[in-house]
């Protein structure tokens, strides 16, 4: 019986579209269940008459898109922030033989990298090549560690031993991930002073809405296409009083009234593993905080504070990450 | 292939104006990776004011850009 356990995923980024590369940089195993590769025919069943059955179908398009949830390595979160990004600065961190990388979205550049990924089941293997990464989804959850969920968009699937990865390759297995050890997490639910705040957990879904695109000939997707750049925290509160509701809704601690236009607040989030720090700022960000709900049978109020996208401006990033680790350059 | 969203942004990146691109330096030795490409600058060195608009963008979203 084949073992769903002995399953990792290789990692390459390619040098252009077309390009397939020869040995991964990275190995990742994956945490708790997700997916290696994605092939998934979608038939369809002709509706023709004639008979009361069908006789025929149609193979109209091959899904290629697939969750990869991995633990938040610093070295590898660099790699698939900048497939999500397109874009990094990076420079010498104050700690010797560390690197400090900016992430931040470009208002006009819509070019991110391309990736090879090797997946396998035991001795069963895909490689996905001309893949994409479409989402990012970092989450958290009390202590537990961070959980990064990588949605990839490919072009080409191969099977077979000449999908196997080649040896090579960083291995992440028993390496260092952040955690919510030591964070510092900081909230300003509306304007941008921002104040120390504790919370229960935390979630942030990054999104270039990247989708396949089908032309006729082919069922699997003969390119991918980049949709705008979102980001979408959301995070639980435990407060002593609702002053977060209250400064949300009416744009001030001491408000009395709804506010009737956009309030827009901020966070900043901190985490350490090691040398390696990891700060996610979100400067504009429309808050969306409801009234808690009240129960019979007791416990704390908890608030969740979400928002749909964060705001920049023509000039300014919607986001910055900020990931110091002992990669030297995620562009070489 | 063409996105079609980005004929809409477009006219709102600030172009590097060539009197000021003269005068702005990297802070620190820096390195940005941006539409496949790779671009390094030393710290203090002036900036040429052929520099890529969206590379401005970089440098001055990491903080590591400076007029002098």
């Amino acid at each position: 019986m084949l073992n769903k356990l002995i399953s990792s995923i290789g990692v390459a980024r390619q040098t252009a579209l077309g390009t397939v590369a020869t040995t991964p940089t990275w190995v990742s195993p994956l945490v708790g269940s997700g997916a290696v590769a994605g092939v998934e025919p979608s038939v369809s069943i002709d509706e023709e008459t004639g008979q009361s059955y069908a006789i025929n179908a149609y193979l109209e398009e091959i899904s290629s898109s697939f969750d990869t949830p991995v633990r938040a390595y610093p070295k590898t979160l660099g790699e698939f922030l900048y497939g999500l990004f397109g874009a990094v600065v990076t420079t010498a961190a104050t700690t010797t033989g560390f690197y400090k990388h900016v992430f931040s979205v470009d208002a006009t550049s819509q070019t991110t990298p391309w990736y090879t990924l090797w997946g396998n089941i035991e001795s069963e293997y895909v490689r996905s090549s001309d893949a994409k990464v479409g989402a990012i989804e970092i989450s958290w959850d009390g202590n537990k560690p961070l959980e990064a969920a990588i949605t990839f968009a490919c072009i080409g699937v191969l099977f077979g031993s000449e999908a196997a990865r080649p040896t090579g390759g960083t291995d992440m297995a028993g390496l260092n991930y952040f955690t919510p050890a030591g964070l510092t997490f900081k909230f300003a639910p509306a304007g941008s002073t921002l104040v120390e705040t504790k919370l229960t957990k935390f979630g942030l879904k990054l999104t270039r809405n990247v989708n396949p695109e089908y032309f006729s000939g082919s069922a699997l997707p003969g390119d991918l296409s980049m949709g705008k750049f979102e980001a979408a925290p959301s995070f639980t509160l435990k407060p002593d009083d609702l002053s977060a509701f209250r400064t949300a809704i009416t744009g001030s601690a001491t408000g009395t009234a709804v506010a009737e236009s956009v309030v827009t607040g901020a966070y900043e989030v901190n985490l350490t593993v090691g040398s390696n720090t990891l700060k996610i700022s979100g400067p504009k960000v429309p808050f969306k905080i409801s009234w808690p709900d009240s129960d019979a049978s007791g416990g704390a109020v908890e608030l969740e504070v979400s928002a749909d996208n964060q705001l920049g401006t023509s000039s300014v990033s919607p986001i910055t990450i900020e990931l110091t680790n002992d990669v030297a350059s995620y562009t070489a | 292939m063409v996105t079609k969203a980005k004929t809409d942004t477009a006219d709102k990146v600030e172009e590097p104006n060539d009197e000021e691109a003269g005068k702005l330096t990297a802070v620190t030795d820096v390195e940005v990776g941006i539409d496949g490409k790779r671009y390094s600058f030393a710290a203090g060195k002036p900036i040429a004011s052929d520099t890529p608009a969206n590379v401005m963008l970089q440098l001055k979203n990491s903080g590591n850009l400076k007029e002098v």
